[in-house]
């Protein structure tokens, strides 16, 4: 049985007293899990995510990661263990170069500068910025920019990484190396949670969906569980993927039993079906 | 730290005509300035309140800046006793007077400390008056004002459009305050005043490049949107001055003139 590397219990969160923004949420991540939380603008994705590192307290309920309770723990304390990326790059990036700003984080935690050169350039490297390391981090593309923040808060070697939107802002290149960087990671042992509204990620990359409606867990399951319900789908506003919603269209026309998530998915359907008509 | 930004309502101050909040703010601000009699700089303190009371603006605010500015509030106290060229010695100097160059100094005086006192007093009721124009005042009606005063309108634009900055370079701060505590960094979380004073400047770097990268779209949103093509500009609102904007302007200079003339009495 995999490890819980964080734990949600009965958590509930609100700006103004009148008005919840996160009521009762009980969710689990385990050890190497990609985990997307997905929902309508203001539906409280944002805020969990504050409320999971620190930035928000809770009002009620608790937060463990790696079994342990987060109440009363500093923000710098947690990023030991978790990293996150907020959704805008600009604001995250302070220093002169790109590899001082990787340095950041590990200078915070003391590392020594053996130790420190060794971490920086493995973490440039997996965002594939090596090349980069002296350039002034605000004059990159948006890209790279966000590719600097991952790298900063990789190579303080964080157990879990949590980013808000990553691909906000990319271009289709730039999200697939995203992405890839994020597997990538997540294969050699990282858990990974991330909140977007891109559904063909979901489709594609991400192990497990959390929907968020008005600050309430409605469903959680896998990607394809939850584009199989019209009324989550409905109530949350999600659209699924194009291959998705294809795959639906053309479900009677070639009797396809499943929800279809990828392109790749779909197109090895229609070329199944329409090889063993061409043999009856 | 509270945003400066536009506060919806209907407080009278609200209702106020902006160019009389704006003319008794500048007349107020100078005041200030000027006064040095800590009753009367009680008195505008005290009324200033009153007027925030008034306008219906949360007083939990003040508390806010009250935090903000308390460090600053210490170290003007604590120099103001030191080196005010005061009579009433409290404490003699640490260093003794043969010491070369420093010898002598650091009396710490009542005079300097009650000097000190006044200072922080100014400074904190400056700290309340100014936003007060801001938070009962929408953009739109602050422009129209500036421009009623006789304000270019583009120079009433830049001057308005630097204010509704605020707000979002004081979220823009605490985003990167937050950004750099999750990555390890203490100081903001934990640190004491001087710590912090010493990382203030690691802000700037992101705020500056932020702040052009937005100027910039802005300025083609503008282009785009033709402003300044034509030297006669429309406005959807008009304000016109009523009885009651006359009354509280003229109540409001006589207060202001009391107050300046009891300073001197």
């Amino acid at each position: 049985m995999k490890d819980k590397k964080l734990e949600v219990k009965n958590l509930t969160f609100a700006y103004r007293q009148d008005k919840k923004v996160l009521e009762n949420i009980n969710f689990e991540v385990v050890s190497g899990e990609i985990l997307a939380i997905i929902g309508q603008n203001g539906s409280g994705k944002s805020t969990l995510l504050k409320n999971l590192i620190g930035l928000l307290e809770p009002d009620r309920g608790t937060i463990k990661i790696n079994g342990k309770n987060t109440e009363g723990l500093n923000i710098s304390d947690l990023s030991r263990e978790v990293g996150f990326v907020l959704q805008n790059p600009d604001m995250q990036l302070f220093a002169q170069t790109v590899e001082e700003e990787v340095a950041f984080g590990l200078k915070n935690l003391g590392y020594e500068k053996e130790l420190l050169e060794q971490k920086i350039t493995e973490a440039l490297e997996t965002v594939g910025l090596r090349e980069k390391r002296k350039e002034f981090p605000p004059a990159l593309s948006h890209g790279d920019r966000t590719k600097v923040v991952i790298a900063s808060v990789l190579a303080m070697d964080p157990d879990i990484i949590i980013l808000d939107e990553p691909t906000l802002g990319q271009d289709h290149t730039g999200t697939c190396q995203l992405m890839n960087i994020l597997t990538r990671l997540n294969r050699e042992g990282k858990t990974v949670i991330l909140v977007t509204h891109d559904m063909s990620l979901v489709a594609r990359y991400v192990d497990r969906v959390m929907v968020l409606n008005k600050g309430k867990i409605i469903l959680q399951g896998g990607p394809r569980e939850v584009f199989s319900q019209p009324d989550v789908i409905l109530q949350s506003h999600i659209k699924p993927p194009l291959s998705n919603r294809l795959g639906k269209k053309l479900q009677q026309e070639l009797n396809i039993d499943k929800e279809v998530l990828t392109i790749k998915e779909l197109g090895e359907i229609i070329i199944e079906r329409t090889l063993r008509r061409k043999v009856q | 730290m509270p945003r400066i930004r536009y506060i919806a309502g209907d407080s009278f101050l609200h209702r106020l005509d902006p160019r009389v909040k704006f003319i008794l703010v500048i007349m107020a601000t100078l005041l200030i300035f000027i006064v040095s009699n800590y009753i009367v700089l009680t008195l505008a303190f005290l009324s200033t309140l009153l007027v925030w009371k008034l306008a219906s603006i949360p007083l939990n605010i003040i508390s806010g800046y009250l935090k903000l500015l308390a460090g600053l509030f210490i170290i003007i106290i604590i120099l103001q006793a030191m080196f005010y060229n005061g009579t009433t010695i409290l404490l003699e100097p640490l260093l003794p007077a043969f010491v070369p160059i420093l010898g002598g100094l650091g009396n710490i005086t009542l005079e300097g400390i009650l000097f000190g006192l006044l200072l922080s007093l100014r400074v904190l009721t400056l700290v309340c008056l100014l936003p007060l124009f801001i938070y009962t005042t929408s953009l739109e009606n602050m422009i129209l004002g500036l421009v009623k005063l006789g304000l270019p309108y583009k120079i009433a634009f830049i001057v308005t459009t630097a204010l509704n900055q605020m707000p979002i370079l004081q979220e823009e701060i605490e985003e990167i305050i937050n950004a750099q505590t999750l990555r390890g960094f203490t100081v903001f979380e934990s640190g004491n005043f001087l710590e912090k004073l010493k990382a203030y400047p690691t802000l700037v770097l992101p705020l500056v490049f932020g702040a052009m990268r937005r100027s910039q779209l802005m300025g083609v949103a503008m282009d785009s949107r033709a402003f300044g093509v034509s030297k006669e500009r429309t406005f959807i609102t008009e304000i016109r001055m009523k009885s009651l904007d006359w009354l509280i302007l003229v109540t409001g200079f006589c207060y202001l003139t009391f107050l300046l003339l009891l300073n001197f009495i």
